[in-house]
């Protein structure tokens, strides 16, 4: 709706010449062009639908306001459900899945005890903000196995009345509390779709998106569409031909090796999360400050960086880690660098026809660390004014390697090779490490944060980073205040 | 599913339960409608186009382009907009401030509605808004107070003056033994409700129906039948859920106004919402400040003056100029006292109420700089605040109408800890080698009341009916009101029909200046007590009542029966009185304001004292609020639930204040740098520190009948100031510059 221009065309059709999608909203099929306008799922449920409950709050996936739960059928035939940005995703993206919104939840004359325990400790005040939160919480209480902390849980969702607290009050309850019965017609509804690999205008496999690609040049890959979103739904931008990415599997793969984890470029946040908890755990701890939960349900690593954002929470990590990106095109594939990938601000080196296909990122050697850095004016949800990565290699107590790499203090996120050659080579004091910074960064003042900040800062996580070694303490017990 | 009238337990009073919000089983559902929510047949689609240009004229539209797109009904521009009956810029009123409804090509700031489109689409009408694609005259803006003259504005607030005070202010800093002579910056604010100003507007022929956010219907009703040449009674106004308003929703708005014409011009309903974006101009805003604070104290730490000289910014074309001088005026007893203000005009909206307008931005400057005084004198920050307390209102002398901040600063600080904190700063670290500091702050917020009716009404089924054109933004007005008039009507609630949030209802005065529950509910008390009276005189005059001749003063109310006090074994049933005498019904009404007797010999302020924790990163500037204890005094508790909630919600505020909230101009074009709710910071819920409300035993026998003052704006004061002071005690370091940003904390 927001796509401004009636001929925008959402999805390349490459082979196939359907162009219907099929989803099931509450429990009912739904069917849509999906040669159609560009339509995000707000205005769909809000505009076409008149399901209201939904608010919009900004259109660009700060406020949570419009957030609906999307179920998937998993192997067992259960609905596994995530909470999502209803304002950010394009219906065409829906194919083969559920949407669940606030008006389905309560059954005559009872309440969902999400909804039940909102209004028991007074979590809803004006009532705008409750409907996200509300879906929030339901997926939350869907998905008893892989719950996060509640606080990043409820990232995503703004509210100006209540100071969080009930709202926080009411997802205690709720953690406590078994997980709910769904009717059984959703997951019969879902199960009775076409299926969607047959019926879907978007590539089938990756052979497909190279010709597509091909072709098409000037198309824009949409995977989580978390940026894609934001331009359509804020600026009005025609984002010109797309391509979904939606059924290919192969890019959402994520494999651990044994010497490596391979991420696809395609790979949700949240998917790959559980890897790196276990492998990287200051990895994961940057990767659960990067958007919120509903963000990080549909992102992906590989649009983070193909987007090449000057700050881009992930890319200081991968340059750190060393890990190698694989590119791919009709013409072959190529490995470069996580460093060499960025060719200047929102710039890459990709070439035309050519898009990121994996992310390979060597596991630690047992003489290694991991260490991560976030500063930011607000705790979660906002963009660093400054983040820093960190590999180091010790030979038992000497450091006798260092990857350094920073977000937010250059174009793009660069390796610090001054900072290295001062970590290993013992020049610790703040005098030396400030000359290393200047040496490495000319930063920029904004309203992040001024160049002298940054510089202060940068300094400020070398010292953190060295009285670390000493004491031993992870990063995160220094973070989680 | 009747959710409306989920059983409430009641034991006695419904005035002190706890009650949980009545209608929040629709807000959970989604079943509640907001305006944007509605959707009347034939409706059609208006979105604005905004100037991106602060300051100029719009020099070319192109509205064929426009109008040549599919779906693209009309665009309205200064050429063809409905006449109206006057121009947006007359003051008609107190309350009338300047519109920007197309009345001309002049742009007077960033964001400035400059064209409308209708179209049967909202999305037809967007790309319309597109291909306007506007050209401008621009000229130079000012947007900081280094850029322009200063001059003494003819009165601040609603007109208050710009001067006041007493005692000789020089004297008493020259004989001071300590000083502080500090200057606090606060930054402009936006209200950012998490429901964006909407409207769907309909005529029918001369009548107008609005669905529209409003925390002033009676008000917006005067304003707009001004506008359109039509009787105030001719307007209905629905509004029975705010998605907040936190002031921005208490008057119309231009882009409000803008929607009613649309629809005119178009002769069809036209919904017209705001994008967040669009919000950064037109609605109103936070004024920015500079305060000058000059302070002295004797060598017992007892203050002998107080200079609080505030410069402040209005827009070029209106005046409101933030008033900051308030708390000053009633906090603490000092001999000489002078508050004074400078304006200047900046090429922005006209700043607005926003929660707590004055105190907010005044309450962290005078916390501030008490806090640094008791410091000059060596002195516990809770100990000096003590030694200065008001036993009087300072400015005028008069005895307060209660005031238990005593008790606020004893339970407060007990549970807080306080005792424990030593004297000086940068004393305590946390394991983790974070500094730790505590600091203590004063909160007040008057006591106000505005203009209030009430209608009242008692069947002959024994059921009552209240209605009062109140607004419920969220603070509970449809709950505790509700309490208010059950108990006026001596009912269970669920005997109650309680309506509310329609403008066809009794007029309840603004809800804003924290006053809504005070003054609707003085009016439902009294409204539901003529009731009372009504029934009990068609009793006591019926020969055949147990209660005949029983005299006015010697019957009670009690779970809907009259009895004679003297003996309550007499008495009959609501029911059986109205249908022996073959009534429907008996009404009363009632009137809710302020007793003047009371405002000209009393002060009335509602008090508290907040204590903070912070956590401070010493390497990287990082600043976190671990933990928060407010107690507050406000008169009686109609619903302690809901006043709790007003207190964390408005300490979160204070937080967002101290730490967060800052609008950011660009000085060489005028437009917002952050105008989003990516980039303007409110709290999200991992920034929110352990938090806690104590409700303080306050009772006042003049503010009203009810003894209640407000609690919607009085957390965010004293909570900034605390959390600054902490700040301070933890690095040794005093910020000045609100919002305290890392960057501001480099050591």
């Amino acid at each position: 709706m927001r796509a401004l221009n009636m001929h925008i065309r959402a999805v390349l059709l490459t082979e196939s010449d359907m162009n219907e999608i099929h989803f099931s909203l509450n429990g009912a099929m739904r069917q849509v062009s999906s040669l159609g306008p560009v339509v995000t799922l707000l205005d769909h449920l809000r505009l076409a639908e008149r399901l209201t409950a939904t608010k919009e709050g900004c259109a660009e996936g700060d406020c949570g306001a419009c957030t609906v739960a999307i179920g998937q059928l998993d192997e067992d035939g259960q609905i596994a459900f995530r909470a999502v940005n209803s304002c950010l995703m394009l219906t065409h993206e829906l194919d083969g899945k559920l949407v669940v919104t606030t008006e389905a939840l309560a059954k005559a004359p009872s309440l969902h005890q999400v909804q039940e325990l909102m209004v028991e400790r007074h979590a809803s005040q004006c009532g705008f903000c409750t409907p996200g939160f509300v879906m929030s919480l339901f997926a939350y209480e869907q998905s008893p196995a892989t719950r996060p902390a509640l606080h990043e849980m409820l990232a995503g969702n703004l509210c100006r009345c209540t100071g969080y607290r009930p709202i926080i009050d009411a997802a205690h309850d709720i953690a406590a509390r078994p997980q709910s019965l769904l009717p059984a017609h959703w997951a019969a509804s879902v199960a009775a779709l076409p299926d969607a690999c047959i019926n879907a205008a978007a590539p089938a496999d990756l052979d497909e998106l190279d010709r597509a690609l091909h072709n098409t040049p000037s198309a824009k890959l949409l995977a989580g569409g978390t940026d894609l979103g934001v331009a359509i739904a804020k600026y009005g931008a025609d984002p010109g031909p797309l391509i979904s990415l939606r059924n290919l599997a192969a890019l959402r793969e994520v494999k651990l090796s044994e010497d490596a984890l391979m991420i696809g470029a395609a790979a949700s946040y949240s998917t790959l999360l559980p890897f790196l908890e276990r492998l990287f755990p200051a990895f994961a701890a940057m990767v659960r400050r990067i958007g919120s939960l509903q963000i990080r349900n549909v992102a992906s690593m590989g649009g983070n960086l193909c987007n090449a954002s000057p700050i881009g929470d992930s890319a200081p990590c991968l340059i750190a880690l060393d890990a190698i990106l694989t590119l791919r095109s009709i013409h072959g594939v190529r490995e470069v660098q996580a460093g060499d990938f960025f060719a200047g601000y929102r710039k890459t080196i990709l070439r035309e026809g050519e898009y990121l296909w994996r992310i390979r990122i060597p596991l630690l050697a047992p003489a290694q660390s991991f260490h991560t850095y976030k500063l930011a004016k607000r705790y979660e949800q906002d963009i660093s004014t400054v983040s820093a990565a960190f590999r180091l290699t010790r030979d038992n107590d000497r450091l006798i390697d260092v990857r350094a790499a920073f977000g937010g203090m250059a174009a793009t996120p660069v390796r610090a090779r001054a900072i290295e050659a001062a970590l290993v080579g013992g020049r610790h004091e703040p005098a030396a490490l400030l000359s290393a910074i200047d040496e490495d960064f000319t930063p920029l003042s904004d309203f992040r944060g001024s160049a002298d900040y940054r510089r202060q800062a940068s300094c400020g996580i070398l010292q953190k980073l060295l009285a670390q070694q000493e004491q031993s303490l992870s990063v995160e017990d220094v973070w989680q205040l | 599913m009747n959710i409306m009238n989920t059983a409430h337990v009641r034991h006695g009073s419904n005035i002190g339960q706890n009650l949980t919000r009545r209608e929040g089983a629709l807000k959970v559902t989604g079943a509640a409608r907001y305006a944007a929510d509605h959707h009347p047949a034939g409706m059609l689609y208006a979105v604005l186009a905004v100037s991106a240009v602060a300051r100029g004229r719009v020099t070319a539209l192109d509205v064929a382009a426009a109008k040549a797109h599919p779906g693209v009904v009309d665009v309205m521009t200064p050429q063809n907009a409905p006449k109206l009956a006057h121009h947006p810029d007359e003051k008609t009123n107190p309350f009338a401030f300047r519109l920007d409804i197309l009345q001309d090509a002049q742009v007077r700031y960033a964001n400035q509605p400059i064209a409308v489109v209708i179209g049967e689409s909202l999305e037809a009408a967007t790309e319309g808004a597109v291909l306007l694609a506007p050209a401008y005259q621009a000229e130079d803006v000012v947007v900081r107070f280094e850029d322009g003259e200063h001059f003494v504005p003819a009165a601040v607030g609603v007109g208050a003056p710009a001067e006041e005070g007493h005692g000789d202010v020089e004297a008493g800093l020259r004989n001071a033994a300590q000083r502080v002579d500090v200057t606090y910056d606060t930054p402009a604010h936006y209200h950012n409700a998490l429901e964006p100003h909407a409207i769907v507007a309909e005529w029918q022929g001369e009548r107008l129906i609005i669905d529209t956010p409003s925390q002033g219907m009676a008000i917006a009703q005067g304003r707009l039948a001004g506008l359109f040449g039509i009787a105030p009674e001719d307007i209905y106004i629905r509004s029975p859920y705010l998605g907040g308003g936190f002031g921005g929703k208490g008057l119309i708005a231009g882009p409000q106004v803008l929607g009613i014409m649309a629809a005119k011009l178009v002769g069809k309903p036209v919904k017209l919402v705001m994008r967040r974006e669009q919000l950064y101009g037109p609605i109103g805003h936070r004024g920015v400040t500079r305060q000058h604070m000059r302070l002295g104290a004797d060598t017992e730490g007892g203050l002998t003056a107080i200079d609080h000289h505030i410069l402040t910014a209005t827009s070029r074309f209106d005046d409101f100029f933030e008033p900051s001088a308030g708390v000053t005026h009633t906090l603490y007893a000092t001999p000489a006292l002078l508050t004074r203000y400078e304006g200047m005009r900046f090429d922005t909206g006209t700043p607005l109420f926003v929660r707590a307008p004055g105190e907010a931005s005044g309450s962290v400057a005078l916390e501030g700089a008490i806090d640094e005084l008791a410091e000059a004198c060596g002195m516990d920050p809770l100990a000096f605040r003590l030694k200065n307390y008001a036993e009087t209102e300072p400015l005028t002398g008069k005895p307060f109408t209660s005031k238990a901040l005593r008790a606020c600063y004893a339970q407060g600080a007990a549970r807080f800890g306080w005792a424990k904190r030593p004297l000086a700063a940068r004393m305590m670290t946390d394991a983790q080698g974070l500094l730790t500091g505590w600091g203590v702050g004063t909160a007040t917020f008057p006591a106000h009341m505005f203009q209030a009716s009430a209608r009242a009404e008692i069947r002959s089924d024994g059921s009552g009916v209240v209605e009062i054109g109140a607004h419920d933004m969220g603070q509970g007005a449809w709950t505790a009101l509700a309490q208010i008039a059950a108990d006026g009507l001596s009912l269970d609630m669920d005997k109650l029909t309680f309506r509310i949030g329609t403008s066809d209802l009794p007029d309840a005065g603004i809800a804003g200046g924290s006053a809504h529950t005070a003054t609707a509910g003085s009016a439902i008390h009294n409204a539901t007590g003529a009731a009372i009276a009504a029934l009990a005189d068609i009793a006591m005059r019926d020969e055949t009542s147990p209660l005949f001749g029983a005299g006015n003063a010697g019957v009670v109310s009690r779970d809907g029966h009259l009895y004679r006090r003297d003996d309550e074994s007499r008495g009959e049933s609501y029911a059986t009185i109205l249908s022996r005498a073959g009534l429907d019904s008996v009404e009363g009404r009632g009137e809710g304001a302020a007793d003047q007797a009371v405002t000209e010999n009393y002060a009335g302020h509602a008090h508290g004292a907040v204590f903070a924790e912070v956590k401070v990163d010493p390497e990287l500037g990082q600043v976190r609020v671990t933990r928060l204890v407010g107690a507050f005094a406000a008169g009686r508790v109609i619903n302690p639930r809901m006043v709790e909630s007003q207190y964390l919600g408005g300490m979160i505020w204070g937080v967002s204040f101290a730490l967060h909230e800052e609008a950011i101009m660009d000085r060489r074009t005028g437009r917002p740098v952050n105008g989003n709710l990516a980039d303007y910071h409110v709290p999200v819920n991992a920034d929110i520190p352990s938090v806690e409300a104590i409700l303080i035993d306050e009772q006042d026998s003049l503010i009203n009948a009810l003894g209640i003052k407000g609690v919607g704006e009085i957390g965010i004061t004293g909570t900034a100031g605390a959390i600054v002071n902490a700040i301070w005690h933890a690095t040794g370091i005093r910020v000045r510059s609100m919002p305290v940003t890392l960057d501001k904390l480099l050591f």
